[in-house]
C-alpha cells in the first residue's frame, strides 16, 4: 500500500470516526443534559472546540504520544456509552441531585469524541517547507470530509439500531488503529510495538464489549433514570436515535408508563387521558368536525376517538421513531389501519399547513413546550395566522399550554397573547387534574361556558374558564411569541440548565 | 499573529453563514432532517470544490456571500413556505467553496495545518453561536446583515496576491 493511499484511507476512516461519534455524542449529551435547544448549542459547541484542541495536538503530539491519545480514546469507545452514562448516574447518586461537575464528564465525553480524529490530518501531513503541502492538504482534507459525510449519513441511518452502530464504529477503530500503528509510525516500546499482539487484545475486549452492547445500553440507561431522575423503580423498555432526538420509554409501577424526548418526559400513561380528553374529545364534541388535522401526538393516542368523531382525519408527525413507540407502548388495541378515515403523513405541520388548500374544522396542536426553536415556531402568532388562514369560518384551533397561566413572561401567558392577536375570540380552560390549561380559538364566537362545561372531564372537580376580559386580565402585559422574537427559547433553556445545575433558581 | 486572525474571522464568517441557511430554511422550508442533511450535504460538497478551485480566494468569498444575501432575502419574504423544489442547494454549494478555498490558500502561504484548523473551527464555533442568539434576539434580519459585516472584514484581511 503506497504512502498516499495509506493516509488518505487513515483520514476517511477518522473522518468516519468522527462523523459517527458527534450525532451520537449529540443525542447522548442532549438527553442526559435534557434536551433544551441550549443544551443542544452547547453540546454541539464544546464538540467543536474539542475538534479545535484536536487539530492544534495533532501537530504537536510525537507519533508515540498521538498512538498513546488514540488508544486511550478507543477502549473509552469500548465502555460508551455505558461509562457516561454511569458516571452521570453516580455523580447523581453522591450529589443526590445534579451538579456542575456533570458539565465535566460531558467536556471529557467530547474530547474523546473529537480530538484524536481531528488529531490525525496535522500529524499526517508534512510541517511548512515542503512543495506539495497544497496537494497533500486536498488529499487528505478531501478524505476526511468524505468519511465525515459517511459517517454523519451512517449515525443518521442506524440510529434506533444502537448495537449495528456500535459493532461499525468498533469496526472502523480496529481499522484506524491497525493503519496508524503498522503505516504511520507505531510506538517502539510497549505492548503496541507489535501489532499481532495489541490486535489480539483488541479483539478480546470488543468482541463481548459488541456482544452485549444492547443490554448494556438499557441497563446504564436505567441508573441514569433511577438516580438522575429520581425514578426509583424505573426500569428503561425502549431507546432508540431518531433523526430529531432520542425516543425513550420507561415503565415505573409507581408512576406509569412514560415517553421521553431527549431526556424531557413528553408525556405518561396516567395523564394521557385527561390530556387528550380537553385537546381532542372536548372540542371534537363541540364542533362535530366534518375535517379534523391534528398536528403532533405522535403517539397517536388521540386518533382513534378523533377519527369516530370527524368525518375525515389527518394525523401529520414529524418523527416516524414517535410513532413506533407509540404503537408498541402506548396505543394498546387493534392496530389504527382500520380506520378508513384516517390518514398519517411523516412531515413538518408548518410545512404542511403552508402547502394545503383544504380547510378545517377543527386543529388539534399536540406539541410540545417551546425549548427547542424547532418546536417553538408552531407557537407564534405567525403559525396560529397561518392555522387561522387554514380554518373553515366555524373552524376552532386547540392547544395545550403545557402549564397554568401565570408570569406573563412565561409560556402559556405568551401563547394565549398569540393566539389572541390571530383569533377574533380565545378560551383558555384550566384543569386541575391536567395540571395545565388549554386554549381554543376561533374567528367565530365560540360556545358558551355551560356548553364547556357540560362537556368536562368526569374527573373535574370544578373548570375555570377564562374569556374577553378576564383572560385579557390575567395575560396583562404578555407578548406574543413572534418568529423575530423567540428570546424565550433560549431565555428559559438556560435558566433551566442553571437552575439544574445548582446556578440560580 | 495575523494568520490566526485571519483563521479566526474566516471561522466566524463560515459560521455565521452556515447556521443562517440551517435557521432560516428550518423555519420557512421545513424543520424536517431532511433540511439538515442537505444543508450539511452541499456545504460538505462546496468545500470539497473549494479545496480543488484555484479561483481567487476573495472571489469565492463575494460569490458565497452574494449567493447566501439572496437566498437570506428570499426566504425573509416569506414566514413559513410551501415546500418547492430545493433551489437554494447552489447557493449553498457557492457558500461552502470559500470554507475549503481558505485552507488552500492559507497553507500555500506557508502557514501550520494544525493552528489554521483549530483557529478556523473555534471561530465557527463562535459564529455559529452568534448567528443563533442574533437570530432569536433581533429576528431574520440579523442573518443577512452580520454575515455582510464580516464578510467584508473576512474581505479586507485576505491576502491581496493569492497563493
Amino acid at each position: 500500500m503506497t504512502d498516499k493511499l495509506s493516509r488518505g484511507l487513515t483520514l476517511v476512516c477518522a473522518g468516519l470516526l468522527f462523523g459517527l461519534s458527534q450525532l451520537q455524542l449529540l443525542r447522548e449529551l442532549g438527553s442526559l443534559l435534557y434536551g433544551e435547544e441550549v443544551v443542544l448549542w452547547l453540546v454541539s459547541s464544546v464538540a467543536l472546540a474539542s475538534a479545535a484542541v484536536g487539530y492544534q495536538l495533532g501537530g504537536r503530539l510525537s507519533r508515540t504520544a498521538l498512538v498513546r491519545v488514540l488508544v486511550v480514546c478507543a477502549l473509552f469507545h469500548l465502555a460508551s456509552p455505558h461509562w457516561l452514562r454511569l458516571a452521570f448516574a453516580e455523580l447523581c447518586r453522591l450529589r443526590e441531585g445534579t451538579g456542575p461537575e456533570l458539565f465535566a464528564v460531558a467536556a471529557i465525553a467530547a474530547a474523546v469524541s473529537a480530538i484524536p480524529f481531528c488529531a490525525l490530518l496535522p500529524a499526517l501531513l508534512p510541517k511548512s517547507g515542503s512543495k506539495d503541502r497544497v496537494a497533500q492538504l486536498r488529499l487528505a482534507y478531501g478524505c476526511e470530509l468524505t468519511g465525515f459525510a459517511l459517517g454523519t449519513s451512517l449515525a443518521l441511518w442506524c440510529g434506533d439500531l444502537p448495537t449495528l452502530r456500535f459493532a461499525v464504529q468498533t469496526a472502523g477503530w480496529t481499522l484506524l488503529l491497525a493503519l496508524v500503528t503498522t503505516r504511520h509510525g507505531a510506538p517502539t516500546t510497549g505492548f503496541m510495538r507489535n501489532p499481532h499482539t495489541w490486535l489480539a487484545v483488541w479483539l478480546l475486549l470488543a468482541t463481548p464489549a459488541t456482544a452485549f452492547h444492547g443490554q448494556l445500553g438499557l441497563w446504564s440507561l436505567t441508573q441514569v433514570y433511577v438516580y438522575k431522575h429520581r425514578i426509583t423503580d424505573a426500569r428503561v423498555l425502549w431507546s432508540v436515535d431518531s433523526t430529531y432526538q432520542r425516543v425513550e420509554v420507561v415503565d415505573a409501577p409507581r408512576t406509569g408508563r412514560m415517553l421521553y424526548l431527549d431526556g424531557l418526559r413528553n408525556l405518561d400513561a396516567g395523564s394521557l387521558d385527561t390530556l387528550n380528553h380537553y385537546l381532542a374529545r372536548l372540542p371534537a364534541k363541540l364542533r362535530n368536525p366534518a375535517h379534523t388535522l391534528l398536528l403532533g401526538n405522535g403517539t397517536l393516542s388521540m386518533v382513534e376517538e378523533l377519527a369516530g368523531l370527524s368525518g375525515q382525519l389527518t394525523s401529520v408527525e414529524i418523527d416516524p421513531a414517535v410513532v413506533d413507540a407509540g404503537a408498541r407502548f402506548f396505543t394498546p388495541g387493534e392496530p389504527l389501519t382500520h380506520l378508513t378515515n384516517w390518514h398519517l403523513y411523516y412531515t413538518d405541520g408548518k410545512a404542511w399547513l403552508a402547502a394545503t388548500n383544504q380547510r378545517y374544522d377543527l386543529i388539534v396542536v399536540d406539541v410540545p413546550s417551546p425549548l427547542t426553536l424547532g418546536e417553538s415556531y408552531l407557537h407564534t402568532q405567525e403559525f396560529y395566522e397561518l392555522c387561522a388562514s387554514r380554518l373553515t369560518d366555524r373552524g376552532l384551533v386547540s392547544v395545550q399550554l403545557s402549564g397554568s397561566i401565570g408570569n406573563p413572561k412565561r409560556t402559556p401567558a405568551r401563547i394565549v397573547a398569540g393566539l389572541r392577536a390571530a383569533f377574533a375570540e380565545v378560551v383558555v380552560v384550566e384543569s386541575t387534574t391536567a395540571d395545565r390549561s388549554f386554549a381554543y380559538a376561533s374567528p367565530q364566537p365560540i360556545d358558551p361556558d355551560m356548553r364547556i362545561r357540560s362537556q368536562q372531564s368526569s374527573k373535574e372537580q370544578e373548570l375555570v374558564i377564562l374569556r374577553g376580559e378576564t383572560l385579557a386580565a390575567r395575560i396583562s402585559g404578555a407578548q406574543p411569541l413572534r418568529l423575530d422574537d423567540l428570546d424565550l427559547v433560549l431565555r428559559r433553556g438556560l435558566e433551566r440548565l442553571l437552575s439544574r445545575h445548582g446556578w440560580g433558581q | 499573529m495575523s494568520a490566526t486572525i485571519r483563521a479566526w474571522a474566516a471561522g466566524i464568517h463560515l459560521g455565521l453563514l452556515q447556521t443562517g441557511y440551517l435557521l432560516s430554511l428550518q423555519r420557512a422550508i421545513s424543520a424536517a432532517h431532511q433540511t439538515y442533511a442537505t444543508v450539511v450535504g452541499a456545504w460538505l460538497v462546496g468545500s470539497l470544490i473549494g479545496l480543488f478551485v484555484r479561483l481567487r480566494p476573495r472571489l469565492t468569498l463575494v460569490v458565497g456571500l452574494l449567493t447566501y444575501v439572496a437566498v437570506q432575502l428570499t426566504l425573509t419574504q416569506v414566514d413559513f413556505a410551501a415546500y418547492t423544489w430545493p433551489w437554494w442547494v447552489p447557493a449553498i454549494v457557492c457558500s461552502g467553496v470559500y470554507s475549503g478555498r481558505f485552507f488552500t490558500d492559507a497553507i500555500a502561504a506557508g502557514e501550520d495545518v494544525g493552528p489554521t484548523f483549530a483557529h478556523e473551527t473555534y471561530g465557527f464555533v463562535v459564529g455559529a453561536l452568534v448567528a443563533l442568539v442574533a437570530a432569536v434576539f433581533f429576528g431574520r434580519s440579523a442573518l443577512w446583515l452580520c454575515p455582510i459585516a464580516t464578510g467584508i472584514m473576512v474581505a479586507l484581511l485576505t491576502r491581496k496576491r493569492p497563493h
